[in-house]
């Protein structure tokens, strides 16, 4: 057992094993963790990501043929994130692909270590030199997330942190790397390391975190988050659906690229009218109604023009959220015309919406000129432009 | 379906097909309309629009549906089409709710 795993295992409420590694479910308590993620900052530990590093002259062929999205478009420390799909044009997975120099490393958190090599290998076609080498065991991913996980990544790695830009990294060292993504929608590093390496940066972070109410986060906590900021999800989204289409995830797939698994049949279905999409949904009334859960109707005037997929209470709407798998001619938001009807018979208004259902609070926090821990700065944009406002109302009176 | 809600999802129809192609056309994106899907990122990963790209929405909100932006305006109105035109609808209401008023 790794230094870090004997760590959750004293210290985690729950573990769970994910494609064969044991990582924190839950780490304390959820509203916590939540908390900590939308409003300031949330260790994580996600090496249950399956990490596989692709080299050789044919690596850029083998994976251009393997994905749908257009590898062509990342050049060094740049990150494609974009998905895997089968014969029929179905998503099998999302998946991130970094260019380190013209060496990649895929990450893929539904196919565990095997499944994701296989895949690639049986996409080979007749590419030769090629080399594949898992990290998956060998490799831990550490992540801080939130609002200010910026400030205390570059507190650790130094200022280059706040110039990495979305879906950017940077080399740390040999197949180590400092990853700026995410799948929540707020500021979101993740750093890849050797297994032994890890224990002693958890530590370095939790340490260092304190000054950022800093708290430890599990991977339950993102069945809500993934929610609030939709992703592909296998548990989600993707029991109901795996058609980029009906989605709403064509941006992850290039249909002009000229060759890539499943773009024949991703091509002819392109042609067909669309008789289903994913829309996002929110009840009317305010609070948490347990009556209400995935596989309940929706609605329109008596008749039945959809299903929820997936629905939880989002604390910071403080109202229930879902997304629904909607009849074509009704799937637009902006609608309040529609209802939820569950099994017992009852009715809640809904009216649906653009997802994400939130507005991330990352998005009021500029590197440049905020801070959570420096009193001298404003915490957010809004504050700045509230005492810019002031004070110019003050200049005048 | 019923009157009111076919001419509530007509409006909401038409915005959306104009912004996809201000943005296809103006901003030599790579995608097709029916490719386009209306809860796409505008930023980051999805169209991968930068602050220049900004500029010319906001530009496009003025020209095309005579929106004025002002300083301070929350900016989540450009995470996506949906978002887009959701702010293209909210002002259009509120502009047509004034001139009733004043009439």
């Amino acid at each position: 057992m790794n230094g870090l795993l004997a760590l959750h295992k004293q210290h985690a409420k729950e573990l769970v094993s994910v494609n064969g590694i044991d990582v924190p479910k839950q780490y304390s308590d959820l509203d916590k963790e939540y908390s900590a993620l939308r409003q300031n900052v949330a260790l994580s530990d996600y090496s249950h990501y399956s990490k596989l590093k692709i080299d050789g002259d044919e690596a850029f062929d083998v994976l251009d043929l393997a994905v749908a999205g257009d590898v062509a478009e990342i050049r060094d420390e740049q990150t494609l994130y974009t998905v895997l799909l089968d014969q029929d044009g179905s998503i099998i997975t999302d998946v991130y692909i970094m260019n380190d120099d013209d060496s990649y490393v895929v990450l893929s958190e539904h196919l565990d270590d095997a499944a994701l090599m296989t895949l690639f290998k049986d996409r080979m076609g007749e590419f030769e030199d090629v080399e594949m080498t898992s990290l998956t065991q060998s490799h831990a991913i550490i992540a801080m997330e939130g609002p200010y996980s910026w400030e205390l990544a570059q507190e650790i790695y130094g200022m280059d942190v706040i110039g990495i830009p979305f879906l950017g990294f940077i080399a740390l060292d040999d197949d180590t790397y400092l990853l700026r993504a995410g799948k929540h929608g707020e500021f979101s590093y993740k750093v890849i390391l050797p297994v032994e390496d890890a224990e002693a940066l958890w530590t370095e972070i939790e340490e260092k975190g304190v000054r950022y109410d800093l708290v430890k986060a599990g991977l339950a906590l993102h069945e809500l988050t993934r929610l609030e900021n939709p992703y592909f999800s296998p548990t989600g989204n993707g029991r109901v659906s795996r058609d980029p289409r009906e989605l709403q995830l064509q941006w992850m797939v290039r249909y002009d690229k000229d060759e890539f698994f499943g773009r024949e049949r991703l091509l002819e279905k392109r042609d067909e009218a669309l008789v289903k999409k994913i829309i996002g949904v929110v009840l009317a009334q305010e609070g948490e109604i347990d009556a209400v859960c995935a596989g309940d109707s929706v609605v329109c005037g008596g008749k039945e023009i959809g299903t929820l997929v997936a629905c939880r209470y989002s604390p910071s709407l403080k109202k229930m959220i879902a997304q629904a798998l909607i009849d074509e001619a009704y799937a637009y938001a902006g609608i309040d015309a529609y209802a939820i009807k569950t099994t017992d018979g009852v009715e809640f208004k809904i009216k649906t919406t653009a997802t994400p259902f939130i507005n991330n609070y990352s998005m009021l926090i500029n590197p440049n000129e905020n801070s959570f821990v420096n009193p001298d700065k404003f915490r957010n944009m809004l504050e700045q432009l509230e005492a810019k406002q002031a004070e110019a109302k003050q200049a005048n009176a | 379906m019923q009157e009111a809600l076919k001419n509530t999802i007509d409006e909401r129809n038409a915005v959306i097909d104009e912004v996809k192609k201000f943005l296809i056309e103006r901003l030599n994106l790579y995608q097709e309309p029916q490719d386009t899907d209306e809860d796409t990122p505008l930023f980051g990963s999805g169209l991968k629009l930068d602050s220049v790209d900004a500029t010319e929405v906001v530009v496009m909100l003025d020209m095309s549906f005579g929106i004025k932006v002002e300083e301070g305006t929350d900016p989540s109105f450009m995470r996506n089409i949906n978002q887009l035109v959701d702010f293209i609808l909210e002002r259009k209401r509120a502009t047509d709710a004034a001139a009733a008023q004043a009439a």
